[in-house]
C-alpha cells in the first residue's frame, strides 16, 4: 500500500476497497516501524487519527457522503497548528506549546476527509535549509540517512519519500519546500502569494510564507491544491476572488507551441553534471514541441541579499510575540519584568533565530531602515518588473532548483553558505510568483543514486500552467524511483 | 569590510529585548559584519525610480469586515499556554518598580 498514489487511496475508499481504518493503521505501523531510521516526525497523532478514520468508515457505512480526499493520510509541518496538538515549530520555545485553534489549511482538509497522522520535523522556526536546526534532532534523507533532506521543510520531505504518508504539507518562506522537494525527489510546490491561507501558519516572513505541498506525483499535488487553495476570511493576504476553475480540469490541457524562458547566464557556474540534467530537461521540452527562449533576470544576483533583509526583518517583528508572557516558555531565573523578555528569549531560540533577529533589527533600526530595509524593498520592486518583462517573452520560465544534490549532515557549517542554498528559490518567494520542483534524475554520488529536480515558475495566479507544464514533463519522464531503503513492507 | 561594534550589538539587544550570552557574541558580530558585507551587494542596484514594494500581489487592499466577534478562544484554553497566571490573568513581574 505504501506505493498507493493519495489519489488511488482516495478513491479505494470511496470505492470500499480498504476502509480508512485499514490505510491509516497501516501508515501508522509504517510510521512506527521506519521513522526511526529518518527521525521525520516530531508527533505521531495515532489516537486522534484512528478517531477521524473510525468516523469516516462509520459515514461510508451509513452511505452518508465523503469528501474528496476521504481517507488519505497527511503529514503536517509542525508549524500549522492543530488544535489538540503540541505545535513546536522545531524550537525549544514552543515545546510544550498546543495550538488551541485549527489552521485554515487543516479545516479544509478535514472537510474532505483527510487525515493529519502527524506533525514534521523542521528547522526552528523555519529558519534553515537542512532541518539541522532543529531545536530537537536532524532529519535524515531516505536516499542516503547522512545526508539532510534539505529545509526548513526537511520532516515533510522526508516523510513522503520514506513513504510513510503519501502526501504532506511543508511551508515556504525562500525555498523552504521546493529545495527539499529536489533533494528527496517529490513534487514540491510554492503557490502564488496569498492562494493558500496563512491563518494558523506560525508566522516567519509574512510577504513571503506559503504553505506548500509534497507529493510523489503530480495528480496528488493538483488534487490537493484545489482543496487548501481557497480564499480565507481571516487572512488579510489570502486572494480573495475564488477560482472559477479547478487545477484537476485544467492540468491536462496542452502546451505545446508555449514559449518557455530560459535565463541561460545563471547556469554558468552551476557544477557540469548538473547543468547537464537540466539541460536535458529544456532538450524533452524541446522535442514535445514547447519552443525555448533565452531570457535576462538580471535581479536574481540581488534576491539573498534582498531575501535576508526583508525576511529576517519580517521575522524579527514576527517573533517578538516569543517573549515570556504567553507562549509556554519562561525563564525560571527572571526576577524583573525585562529579565522575563530578555532571557526567555536567549534560553528559548537557538543560534539561528537569534542570528536572524538581531540582524532583521538592524536593517528595521533607525539610521539603517532606509539603507537596508528600504532599498531591498524597491529591488523587489525591480524583481518583480523583470519578471513582467520576462513573462511578455514567454509563458514559463525554467531553472534549476539546488545547484547539487542532497549535500552530508555537519558539512555546512557557515551559516552564510548555507544561505546560499536558496540562491535560485528566493526570487519566486520575493515576486509572489508561483514555483514547482518537479523531480527529474538521479545523480550518482559516492556510489549512492540521489535525486534531483527542476523548478518552473510562472507569473502571479497562473499556477495551472505550471501544472500544464509539469504534466507534459510527466508524461514523457515521469521519476517513478524511490529509496531501496524504504521500498520494503514493515514488518 | 562592514562596520559593525559591541556597542551595536547592545543596541540591537536591547531593541529585540535578548541578553546574549558572554560566549555567542563575538561570533554573533563576525557573522551580523559578514551579512552587511554580503548584502551591500544591493547598493549596485539602480532604484532611483521605484517605488518600495508595499503588497507583491498589485492592486490588493485588505478587507474589511463587519466589527463583530468571532473566532473566541476560551480563557481557560488560553490560559493553558500561560507560563504564570492567577485569578484568570496572566501573571507577570512588576511592570512599574518605583516606590510611590
Amino acid at each position: 500500500m505504501y506505493k498507493l498514489s493519495a489519489t488511488e487511496i482516495i478513491e479505494g475508499i470511496h470505492a470500499k476497497k480498504h476502509s480508512a481504518e485499514e490505510v491509516c493503521s497501516y501508515f501508522l505501523q509504517r510510521i512506527k516501524h521506519f521513522d526511526p531510521q529518518v527521525q521525520s516526525l516530531l508527533t505521531v497523532m495515532e489516537e486522534r487519527a484512528l478517531k477521524q478514520a473510525r468516523a469516516l468508515d462509520q459515514k461510508i457505512a451509513s452511505n452518508e457522503p465523503i469528501g474528496r480526499l476521504a481517507g488519505m493520510p497527511i503529514v503536517i509541518k509542525d508549524n500549522m497548528q492543530i488544535k489538540g496538538e503540541k505545535t513546536t515549530c522545531g524550537s525549544q520555545f514552543l515545546k510544550n506549546y498546543i495550538a488551541p485553534f485549527d489552521a485554515t489549511v487543516i479545516k479544509l482538509l478535514e472537510k474532505e476527509g483527510a487525515i493529519p497522522i502527524a506533525k514534521s520535523n523542521m528547522d526552528e522556526f523555519a529558519m534553515g535549509s537542512s532541518t539541522e536546526y532543529s531545536a530537537f534532532f536532524p532529519t535524515y534523507n531516505p536516499w542516503d540517512t547522512t545526508r539532510t533532506p534539505g529545509g526548513s521543510s526537511g520532516g515533510s520531505a522526508a516523510a513522503v519519500a520514506a513513504m510513510l504518508s503519501p502526501v504532506s504539507l511543508g511551508s515556504e518562506t525562500g525555498g523552504s519546500v521546493r529545495q527539499p522537494a529536489s533533494y528527496c525527489g517529490l513534487y514540491g510546490l510554492k503557490p502564488t502569494y496569498g492562494s493558500v491561507s496563512r491563518w494558523g501558519l506560525v508566522a516567519f516572513g509574512s510577504s513571503f510564507d506559503q504553505i506548500s505541498p509534497f507529493t510523489r506525483n503530480l495528480e496528488d499535488l493538483v488534487r490537493l491544491q484545489d482543496v487548501i487553495a481557497q480564499p480565507c476570511k481571516r487572512d488579510a493576504t489570502s486572494l480573495q476572488t475564488p477560482r472559477d476553475y479547478s487545477f484537476l480540469d485544467e492540468y491536462k490541457k496542452p502546451v505545446k507551441g508555449m514559449r518557455m524562458g530560459v535565463p541561460y547566464d545563471l547556469l554558468e557556474d552551476l557544477d557540469p553534471t548538473v547543468r547537464d540534467v537540466f539541460l536535458s530537461v529544456l532538450k524533452t521540452y524541446e522535442s514535445e514541441g514547447v519552443i525555448l527562449e533565452a531570457i535576462s533576470l538580471d535581479t536574481i544576483k540581488y534576491g539573498l541579499g534582498m531575501y535576508y533583509i526583508l525576511a529576517t526583518a519580517e521575522a524579527s517583528t514576527n517573533l517578538a510575540r516569543f517573549d515570556g508572557i504567553r507562549y509556554t516558555t519562561r525563564s525560571e531565573k527572571a526576577e524583573t519584568l525585562e529579565e522575563v523578555y530578555e532571557l526567555s528569549k536567549d534560553e528559548g531560540f537557538g543560534p539561528e533565530v537569534k542570528r536572524r533577529i538581531l540582524l532583521g533589527t538592524y536593517v528595521l533600526s533607525s539610521g539603517y531602515k532606509e539603507a537596508y530595509y528600504q532599498k531591498a524593498q524597491k529591488v523587489r520592486t525591480k524583481m518583480i518588473q523583470d519578471f513582467d518583462n520576462a513573462f511578455n517573452q514567454c509563458q514559463v520560465i525554467a531553472m534549476p532548483t539546488t545547484t547539487t544534490t542532497a549535500f552530508r549532515l555537519g558539512s555546512v557549517q557557515d551559516p552564510i553558505k548555507m544561505y546560499q542554498q536558496d540562491v535560485f528559490t528566493t526570487a519566486a518567494n520575493l515576486a509572489g510568483i508561483p514555483a514547482l520542483n518537479i523531480p527529474c534524475d538521479l545523480l550518482s554520488e559516492d556510489g549512492t543514486e540521489l535525486p534531483i529536480g527542476f523548478q518552473l515558475m510562472a507569473p502571479q495566479k497562473e499556477d495551472r500552467r505550471l501544472f500544464q507544464f509539469a504534466h507534459l514533463f510527466e508524461t514523457a519522464r515521469a521519476f517513478t524511483a524511490c529509496p531501496t531503503l524504504f521500498d520494503q513492507e514493515a514488518k | 569590510m562592514a562596520d559593525f561594534t559591541e556597542e551595536e550589538l547592545e543596541t540591537l539587544e536591547q531593541l529585540a529585548r535578548i541578553r546574549l550570552k558572554k560566549a555567542e557574541r563575538e561570533e554573533l558580530t563576525q557573522h551580523l559584519k559578514n551579512m552587511l558585507d554580503y548584502v551591500a551587494t544591493l547598493q549596485e542596484c539602480d532604484t532611483e525610480k521605484l517605488e518600495a514594494c508595499s503588497h507583491v500581489i498589485a492592486g490588493t487592499t485588505a478587507p474589511l469586515r463587519e466589527d463583530v466577534v468571532h473566532d473566541k478562544i476560551p480563557r481557560e484554553e488560553f490560559l493553558e499556554n500561560a507560563p504564570a497566571h492567577a485569578g484568570g490573568l496572566l501573571k507577570v513581574p512588576p511592570v512599574i518598580q518605583d516606590e510611590l
